[in-house]
């Protein structure tokens, strides 16, 4: 299998969703971001990098960001959960089920 | 009126897809798998880019277009090795120790338990010590040994045993650790499952629903239940921290049982993974009426049925998939059965074969999945190296029907087994769409926009607790 990334990604998501035509973007990929914390568990090089990066190590890390990759935190799970149960009815709604993600984020729920 | 100047780009060196949905469009760009909700207006200066064609000279296009070379659209991508490793060492191996079984279900695509071979230990043991001394050749510090195939693993208990101690004392020897896993009916006596729970980190179980489904489609070989056993085991598992997935096949018969079997599982067990597959027919599922008049109205049935299924494993917190559903991957090959790191699955006679379920080296497809054998003579394993070129150099790039799909880096052609193409000297001579096509495009579909958006969500959440931060 081959795992990918989004180079410098959540700073050009952020550019991609203030253009003109763009509801919402996001990666696909389970990656989770927790600021402050190293999303790597690997933790071979100890650089305690976040996982944009991967590590900064990156192309000498071990796992190459597989480890997080394949061990998205519980809460995503849940989050993923209250996608699943939204309905995708049409394009213009998604944005208001992504508000509604967002508010599910603010009560952790696991 | 104020005439804009023209921006001409560079073509794009990677798949970039909008995809209608609803009264929008999805732009997908698989490599580094991105997913946006985009209108008409936007969707057209990609399609624009994609073409080659020029696109006007504003803010936002040249935004645009700096987010696109971020993320490598642009990008010279690297030239693929030429050719495969002169040596082909696993450190991986999948055993079908035997084609016996205590049930006798009804879509089985091995018929087991009709005809009884096991493999003999002679052919287990070489295959064990080919994966522990490529391990070690490797400066690996651990293998992995997987029971599947043509029965359930662990039908000939001893045999079963044998391998797994077998496998232990190999790995002890050498300094190295052995995982097992496994796919199994859930049919132990309680000193098996103990045994089990020792070994087995992880096991998946093949259980289709609630009683009345799980009774029908797969009986024991008398005739009589298998619910209770296979639910007491699970229940067992639980108690012994042992994880476990659910596999669960469904008929036109259980499309409506999907729900109900996760309430169920909500109810009763704390699994919460449940992995739903449309009954393939091949083997007893030819032989059996399993009341599918139409190929293509079964899998709208299961569509619909599984959306469902993923809204209620979403309110219960079990993660719900489908094979076909693959939004985080990416990737040129659907499993092992093609590609660089083709499986190692030795079957009952010593047959080595990529795919678990193409054992026939005469079959068309078995011509080009079946790379090896067990010699007696020799004593080890040989292999066919120009099969394995053909393996190697098999992808989703190789079939042509799937050009064109959005979802081919994630789907990779399909299951090889179920996939609808023709193949003759190792080449694919004619492939055309099967009927899981659409299944896979439509929940692949739903799937990245829940995680596009899902994620997000959770990236403008980090920018409010970074501003917060500050």
């Amino acid at each position: 299998m081959t795992e990918s990334k989004l180079p410098e990604g959540q700073q050009i998501l952020a550019i991609l969703r203030r253009l003109e035509g763009v509801q919402f973007a996001g990666q696909a990929f389970p990656i989770v971001q927790t600021p402050g914390v190293s999303s790597c568990t690997c933790q071979n090089c100890s650089c305690n990098a976040r996982i944009d990066d991967f590590c900064g190590c990156h192309p000498n890390c071990v796992c190459q960001g597989k480890t997080a990759l394949d061990r998205p935190e519980d809460w995503m799970n849940a989050l993923l959960g209250v996608a699943a149960a939204l309905p995708l009815e049409d394009i213009r709604t998604l944005v208001g089920m992504r508000d509604k993600l967002q508010e599910a984020l603010e009560k952790p729920s696991k | 009126m104020a005439q804009h100047h023209l921006i001409h780009s560079q073509p794009f060196t990677t798949d970039v897809f909008t995809i209608p949905y609803k009264d929008g469009y999805i732009l997908h760009i698989p490599e580094p798998g991105l997913v946006a909700g985009v209108d008409a207006h936007f969707c057209g200066i990609i399609e624009d880019l994609k073409q080659n064609r020029p696109i006007e000279d504003t803010a936002n296009n040249r935004e645009l277009l700096t987010v696109l070379e971020t993320l490598q659209v642009f990008a010279p991508k690297p030239v693929p090795a030429a050719e495969p490793p002169a040596e082909y060492r696993p450190t991986d191996v999948t055993l079908s120790l035997t084609s016996r079984c205590h049930l006798r279900c009804v879509y089985c695509y091995a018929r087991a338990g009709d005809k009884i071979q096991d493999m003999p230990t002679e052919i287990i043991d070489a295959a064990l010590y080919f994966v522990a001394d490529n391990t070690v050749w490797h400066e690996r510090n651990s293998f992995i040994v997987g029971f599947h195939g043509e029965g359930e693993p662990t039908a000939n208990w001893p045999l079963f045993r044998h391998a797994i101690e077998q496998a232990k004392r190999l790995a002890r020897e050498r300094g190295l650790e052995v995982t097992f896993t496994m796919s199994s009916n859930g049919i132990w006596s309680p000193a098996q499952r103990e045994y089990l729970a020792d070994c087995f980190a992880n096991i998946s179980l093949s259980f289709d629903g609630p009683s009345e489904i799980q009774d029908a489609q797969r009986p024991m070989a008398s005739g009589a239940p298998s619910f209770p056993t296979v639910f007491e085991n699970l229940q067992f598992l639980e108690s012994k921290g042992v994880d476990y997935g659910i596999r669960a096949t469904v008929l036109p018969t259980g499309l409506d049982s999907m729900v109900p079997f996760l309430n169920l599982i909500s109810e009763e067990l704390e699994c919460n993974y449940v992995h739903f597959e449309p009954v393939f027919f091949t083997g007893r599922g030819i032989d059996h009426d399993l009341g599918v008049a139409s190929t293509d109205a079964f899998y709208q049935g299961f569509l619909d049925a599984y959306q469902k299924a993923v809204t209620r494993g979403g309110e219960l917190g079990i993660s719900v998939t489908y094979s076909g559903c693959r939004a985080t991957h990416f990737s040129t090959n659907f499993c092992g059965s093609t590609g660089p790191d083709p499986n190692f699955f030795v079957s009952t006679s010593g047959i080595v074969s990529s795919c678990f379920e193409i054992i026939d080296p005469t079959s068309a497809k078995g011509q080009f999945t079946v790379y090896g054998r067990y010699d007696p003579g020799a004593r080890r394993f040989v292999f066919d190296h120009e099969k394995l070129e053909q393996l190697w150099r098999f992808g989703v790039d190789s079939i042509a029907h799937c050009k064109d799909c959005f979802a081919r880096w994630n789907c990779s052609g399909d299951c090889f087994a179920r996939s609808d193409i023709s193949l003759e000297n190792g080449a694919i001579v004619a492939s055309q769409e099967s009927p899981r096509c659409q299944a896979n495009r439509e929940t692949t579909l739903q799937e990245l926009v829940r995680r596009g958006l899902v994620m997000d969500a959770l990236s403008r959440s980090d920018q409010v607790s970074a501003i917060t931060d500050e």
